[in-house]
């Protein structure tokens, strides 16, 4: 992405998960029920915040600043 | 004084003929037209004058005046900073970036075709000083030959084989044949890679190509060119879109993952191999003394 955006390089900006209790840490931490739900955030957020969500396995997604 | 003027004259033409010809805008436009153009026009005239009243002022003894040559240099050298500065500007705001190593080679080449306008003023002047006109003219033309000679460098299809390779989507992970590329969680994304996507595998000719190829700097350079010649399928709010290149480290070779708006294979391939090797991602370990063992 494009430098000037932000200060923020290659950082955790969202987690996304069904479930919670697997997930921890710094980066805020949405807890969905559905898998629809999660890419209708992750569109979302990969619009607004310029990151890219990355499946970390079946439940989890991270959405991610290159 | 009228003693200098023809060769004088002849040497500034020649010298702003030689410019002309290697200032040429091709389908990536740059330098951009008309007055990034007129710029490098207006540099030419003035070194093909510094090149060509030095031999008049060593032949009146004013040999203080050579310093001026210097001066020349220094001018030279801001005109790479200038086209640094400037490349480095757009390049924050292009959807597929130049990349760093890119844009110091074009600094450098406009900078290294100045001295050899200078050169081909130089010898011009000198030949019809010494000789006669006529000769001045050979002897430019000469120059103008050697230097559009000396201008082209070598492509991507000297280097490597450029295949064309598929994309597979599978689950999350997105590969090109066997490469892996990254992994994509947006569903979205997923479904227009599969539909828009295009794949090629470059496969180093020899050792040196593999680590020339391995340069990021060049690896950006090819993707820069792709997007120029084919547009891209993305925009800044899209980073899954991304073009990439990855390596497979076993064997060196490179895959291009690709997004273009303009989808053909055939056209991708000639884009690729048209891009320019460039100059400071060249290494030779064949020939260092590490490999004659």
């Amino acid at each position: 992405m494009q430098k000037n955006m932000s200060t923020l390089e290659k950082s955790i900006m969202a987690i996304i998960t069904m479930s919670k209790d697997k997930v921890g840490g710094g980066a805020p931490i949405f807890v969905v029920d559905t898998e629809e739900e999660v890419q209708r955030t992750a569109r979302l957020f990969e619009s607004v915040l310029g990151g890219m969500l990355h499946k970390v396995n079946e439940t989890t997604y991270v959405v991610v600043r290159h | 004084m009228e003693d200098y003027v023809l060769p004088v004259s002849l040497g500034i033409l020649f010298g702003f003929i030689g410019r002309v010809a290697l200032l040429r805008t091709d389908y990536r436009q740059y330098p951009t037209q008309p007055h990034g153009s007129i710029i490098h026009l207006a540099m030419g005239i003035i070194a093909a004058a510094l090149g060509s009243i030095a031999i008049p002022a060593l032949l009146e003894g004013e040999f203080t005046a050579v310093t001026f040559l210097t001066l020349a240099a220094q001018q030279f050298r801001e005109v790479r900073n200038m086209e640094r500065e400037t490349l480095s500007k757009i390049d924050e705001v292009e959807l597929v970036s130049r990349g760093r190593v890119y844009i110091e080679g074009i600094a450098m080449v406009f900078e290294g075709r100045n001295y050899l306008v200078i050169l081909i003023a130089f010898v011009t002047t000198l030949a019809s000083q010494f000789v006669n006109w006529w000769v001045g003219v050979i002897v430019g033309i000469a120059g103008i030959l050697f230097a559009l000679y000396y201008k082209t460098g070598k492509k991507i299809a000297h280097i490597a084989d450029i295949e064309p390779a598929e994309v597979l989507v599978e689950g999350e992970n997105v590969t090109v044949n066997d490469i892996y590329i990254m992994n994509v969680g947006l569903k979205e994304s997923l479904e227009l890679i599969s539909k828009q996507a295009i794949g090629i595998i470059l496969k180093p000719k020899t050792v040196d190509s593999v680590v020339t190829l391995s340069n990021p700097g060049q690896r950006q350079a090819i993707l820069h060119d792709l997007s120029v010649g084919l547009g891209i399928f993305r925009d800044s709010d899209k980073p899954s879109l991304v073009p990439l290149s990855r390596r497979d480290l076993e064997d060196g070779r490179v895959a291009i993952f690709f997004l273009p708006q303009i989808k053909s294979m055939e056209q991708a391939v000639k884009v690729v191999a048209e891009v320019p090797v460039l100059e400071n991602a060249v290494r030779i370990p064949s020939e260092s003394e590490a490999s004659q063992a």
